[in-house]
């Protein structure tokens, strides 16, 4: 329990540094933070110049982390991303193969604007993004823990641009959708951006203190019923499933995998911790769908000529699954 | 002490949770209940229309208050089961603590200590658990829920509906039988003419049992006026009575009736005693006194009276004493035999004495009483008969054998007792008459023409030289009468109703032995067939001197002031052969008569009444033929013919 407590401070800690620099995007704040500490990856998907950047770097300062950043063109190579080996040569005239390694070898890699890559760049990102590992020239080598990819893609500016395919996307822990600032939080920006101290953020925890963090909430245990709950929800994005409702079954034509599930039990862990809770909660699960499962619907041509979003079909099946096994679900009502 | 508080928070959760598991069986168990109302009070709807509707129609009988009481118990017995099934369900903890965590939105706190007890960290997150519950109880978690009232409160509507809705009612009771006016009228009829008799019979002192039996008529024949009846009810009552009635007569005639009818009928078998037979046979107490006193003063005054009519009247005394000493009028028989032995030893003088005393011991006259009990018991009998044929229940299958085969038993009963006395040519002519009687149809007139001229010609009265042959002959002209009277009976059944005259089984009156005598002064009946001549008047013959006398003598009492002459006047009887019939008629002077010249006896009327019975005459005339007859008794004429059809 004391971990817990520890884990919490440390949180709110970080978010306070962020929160320092960054100004409002709190969900944004916790969604990254979730994925980080989850030992998730996240694509962050927003108009420029919203403070994607921003964020990546000030958490990284937070959390004394190496950053990296990768502007993906569409001319950006493989190699680019995770390294390459080149002949160097000695004073003595000895050549050698040495490993240049990429801008992959970081605690926090930022691909930004991704989907400019070609996809052969971005699968150059898979395995580090699912293994943190990367393979060149034959040699396997471990990225840094923890390793975290926080992927941006621009929304407006489709053209030239290479879709991620699936097996990209499911790799993602959350997507989050960037809002734009309101009127209080440009205000607030502007000020901070455009006077003489601009704030940064201060170190509060290091790689040790995630990695344990995220042992930490390993241990925040998820009773059977709002497990279940979880594993209802992604069968239910899935159209040939029992129990899927009528708006996956109309606008979705793959669902989520089984990577949504673990995506959406590890972000409840983390948001009933932040909530002061020691369990997870049906609330936390449903909180964690929105950015779990959103990226993982493939909606079929009904959907997106309909021009239904994933995020619609997510609270459709949100509304439709039950908390509770039906039995209890009978009792549990109020009316 | 460390122990038990660290296992307190896991014990209180549990105790926690114990109380929601009964909240919620209690919530469970009163949800079932109410969600049977709309079900079973429909059900109950349906059951209470259709018990009242079977109660309406009287298919079963049922208490006003039973539907109500069976639907509330279908109801109750509904609700007792399905919270019973319901309320019984058990709940595992991790199940009720999940429940609670959504009652009370402690975010699945209650569950995740459930579902880790025995995990290191149990209590503390058991504590944690309870923290979040602090000062709540499980019924905030369980609250009871709102029942569906819409669709109770309609089936409420719909049970108050069925008890309250208007159902058909029973079919209305059949209304009391109307008072059915034809067995009104002869009930009315029966009623006054049995008081009439009864009135009639008080002042000569009859039985007890025959008072007591008229009495019920009368009073049967009342009860059938004021109480509605249909004809079935008055056809059974009236039979009942009309049984009773024949069942005393039998018994009657066992005891004393037959042997006095008998004594009566050989006592008028002698002139001079015939009017006091006759008198004695029609309970007229008064003119037998009248009879007696003046064969007793004819006596004492030596009116010189033929020896041959002293010793029929001695003989035929004896005769009568004879039939009269076994029965109950011993004494009667004694002074009958004292008399008949005086006037064989023509000693008229100690016989008028012993008339004299015959009158004053009123032996006599209580056997002219039997005798007016037995005829009021006849007549009462016809009467019922007339009743039971204006009720208009006589059926052909109720009816007995037909007047012809009754007049054909009477005649060879007759030409038996012929044969047996020897008088073969006699008993030939009944056998002859017996077989036309069989035969039916015109055998019937056949029979009835030799009937009429073998009684006008008198033959059968003619002595035969013993005693034996005499009775026979006696008893063989008083068949022949009764059969004559059935053939004509049959004779007009068959032309009316053609199913051959049959009489009623019961109560068959015998016909009265004074058949066709014209009033109280006349002498017997004396038919002559036109074949036979006219004039053939045997009375005439047998009148001598002393009857002139008598009748000189005391005719003038008998009618009065007035002097009658006996006359004679040819006519014909129903449908019969023109006969001369001896009449008085006053002697003429001036102003009207003062006394019918012709009266019908009582017997005749009967007559007339039973042929009514027998259905022989349509029911919408039934009643003017018999107001026909009943005004001869005043007006004095007969019936002329076709009047009684």
């Amino acid at each position: 329990m004391s971990d817990l407590q520890a884990t919490r401070e440390s949180i709110a800690a970080i978010k306070e540094q962020v929160g320092r620099v960054i100004v409002g995007q709190e969900e944004v704040v916790d969604g990254v933070l979730a994925c980080l500490l989850c030992g998730g990856n996240v694509l962050l998907e927003g108009v420029p110049g919203i403070g994607k950047t921003q964020l990546v770097k000030t958490l990284a300062a937070a959390t004394k982390l190496d950053f990296s950043r990768i502007q993906f063109t569409p001319d950006l190579m493989p190699a680019d991303v995770v390294g390459t080996t080149v002949i160097d040569e000695s004073e003595g005239g000895a050549r050698s193969f040495r490993f240049e390694a990429g801008p992959v070898f970081s605690n926090l890699v930022l691909a930004d604007e991704i989907n400019r890559a070609t996809p052969k760049t971005q699968s150059a990102l898979l395995e580090a993004m699912q293994e943190g590992q990367v393979t060149v020239g034959g040699t396997t080598r471990p990225l840094p823990a923890p390793f975290c990819v926080l992927a941006t893609q621009n929304p407006l500016e489709m053209e030239g641009t290479f879709p991620l395919p699936e097996a990209q996307l499911d790799r993602f822990m959350y997507k989050l959708l960037v809002p734009y600032p309101t009127l209080a939080e440009l205000t607030e920006i502007v000020a901070r951006t455009t006077g003489r101290g601009e704030q940064s953020a201060d170190a509060v925890v290091d790689a040790e203190r995630i990695l344990a963090i995220r042992e930490t909430l390993t241990e925040v245990p998820a009773v059977p019923p709002v497990v279940e709950y979880a594993l209802r929800l992604v069968m239910a994005t899935q159209p040939e499933s029992e129990g899927a409702p009528e708006a996956t079954r109309r606008h979705v034509r793959v669902g989520s995998s089984p990577r949504g599930a673990q995506s959406l039990l590890k972000g409840a862990r983390l948001r009933a911790v932040l909530a002061g809770r020691d369990s997870v909660a049906f609330e936390d699960v449903r909180a964690c769908a929105r950015p779990a499962l959103r990226h993982r619907l493939v909606l079929s041509f009904e959907g997106e000529a309909a021009g239904v979003s994933p995020d619609q079909v997510v609270d459709a099946i949100l509304d439709r699954v039950p908390e509770l096994p039906e039995k209890l679900e009978r009792e549990a009502t109020t009316k | 002490m460390s122990s038990r508080t660290e296992t307190a928070p896991s014990r209180r959760l549990a105790r926690f949770l114990s109380r929601a598991a009964r909240r919620l069986a209690l919530r469970r168990a009163t949800e079932a209940a109410l969600r049977t109302l709309p079900w079973s009070l429909g059900a109950a709807a349906i059951l209470v229309l259709g018990l009242r509707f079977a109660s309406a129609r009287e298919w079963i009988a049922l208490d006003p208050r039973a539907p109500l009481r069976l639907a509330a118990l279908l109801v109750a017995v509904a609700a007792l089961v399905a919270a019973a099934v319901r309320g019984l369900r058990r709940f595992a903890p991790e199940e009720l603590a999940l429940l609670v965590d959504r009652g009370l939105d402690t975010r699945e706190q209650l569950a995740t200590a459930a579902w880790t007890r025995g995990s290191a960290d149990a209590e503390q997150r058991a504590e944690a658990a309870l923290e979040a519950i602090a000062g709540r109880a499980p019924a905030q978690a369980l609250p009871f829920r709102p029942p569906p009232w819409r669709s109770g409160l309609g089936a409420v509507a719909i049970l108050a509906g069925a008890l309250l809705a208007p159902l058909p009612g029973p079919p209305p009771p059949e209304p009391p039988p109307e008072p059915d006016p034809e067995v009104q009228a002869a009930a009315k009829e029966l009623e006054e003419r049995v008081e009439e008799l009864a009135e009639e019979l008080r002042e000569k002192d009859p039985p007890g049992s025959v008072e007591e039996l008229l009495e019920e008529v009368r009073r049967e024949a009342a009860n059938l006026q004021q109480e509605p009846a249909s004809k079935e009810d008055a056809e059974l009552a009236l039979q009942r009575l009309e049984q009773r009635l024949q069942q005393q007569r039998e018994e009657r005639r066992a005891a004393d009736s037959g042997a006095l009818e008998r004594a009566l009928s050989a006592m008028e078998q002698a002139t001079l005693t015939r009017r006091a037979a006759r008198a004695a046979q029609s309970g007229d107490a008064q003119t037998l006194e009248q009879e007696l006193a003046k064969l007793t003063e004819a006596f004492k005054e030596g009116v010189s009276f033929e020896k041959r009519e002293v010793d029929r009247l001695a003989v035929r005394l004896e005769e009568a004493a004879a039939e009269l000493r076994e029965s109950s009028h011993g004494e009667l028989a004694e002074r009958l035999d004292e008399i008949a032995k005086a006037l064989s030893e023509g000693d008229l003088e100690k016989a008028a004495e012993l008339f004299e005393q015959l009158a004053e011991s009123g032996a006599l006259e209580q056997a002219a009483n039997d005798a007016a009990a037995d005829r009021a018991l006849q007549q009462t009998q016809a009467l019922l008969q007339q009743a039971l044929a204006q009720v208009g229940r006589a059926r052909p299958d109720q009816l007995g054998p037909t007047a012809s085969q009754e007049a054909a038993e009477l005649l060879r009963e007759a030409a038996e007792a012929l044969e047996k006395a020897g008088r073969s040519e006699a008993a030939s002519d009944f056998r002859q008459m017996q077989g036309q009687c069989e035969k039916g149809g015109d055998g019937l007139g056949e029979a009835a023409g030799l009937a009429e001229g073998l009684l006008a010609s008198g033959q059968l009265r003619e002595p035969t030289g013993s005693e034996e042959g005499d009775a026979a002959s006696r008893e063989a002209e008083r068949l022949l009468a009764e059969a004559l009277a059935l053939i004509r009976q049959a004779q007009s059944g068959e032309g009316q109703s053609g199913w051959g005259g049959p009489r009623l089984r019961t109560g068959v009156a015998a016909i009265p032995k004074d058949w066709g005598v014209g009033s109280t002064n006349e002498a017997a009946p004396s038919f002559q067939t036109p074949a036979q001549g006219h004039q053939s008047d045997r009375q005439s013959e047998e009148t001598s001197e002393w009857v002139e006398a008598y009748e000189a003598l005391y005719e003038s009492t008998r009618l009065e002031d007035a002097k009658g002459r006996s006359t004679r006047v040819r006519g014909q009887v129903g449908e019969g052969e023109h006969v001369a019939v001896p009449v008085w008629s006053t002697a003429p002077g001036p102003g009207q008569a003062q006394a019918p010249a012709i009266q019908l006896p009582p017997s005749y009327a009967q007559a007339s009444e039973e042929a009514l019975a027998q259905e022989t005459i349509p029911a919408g005339y039934a009643e003017s033929v018999r107001r026909y007859f009943e005004s001869l008794g005043g007006t004095g004429e007969r019936p002329a013919k076709g009047d009684d059809e």
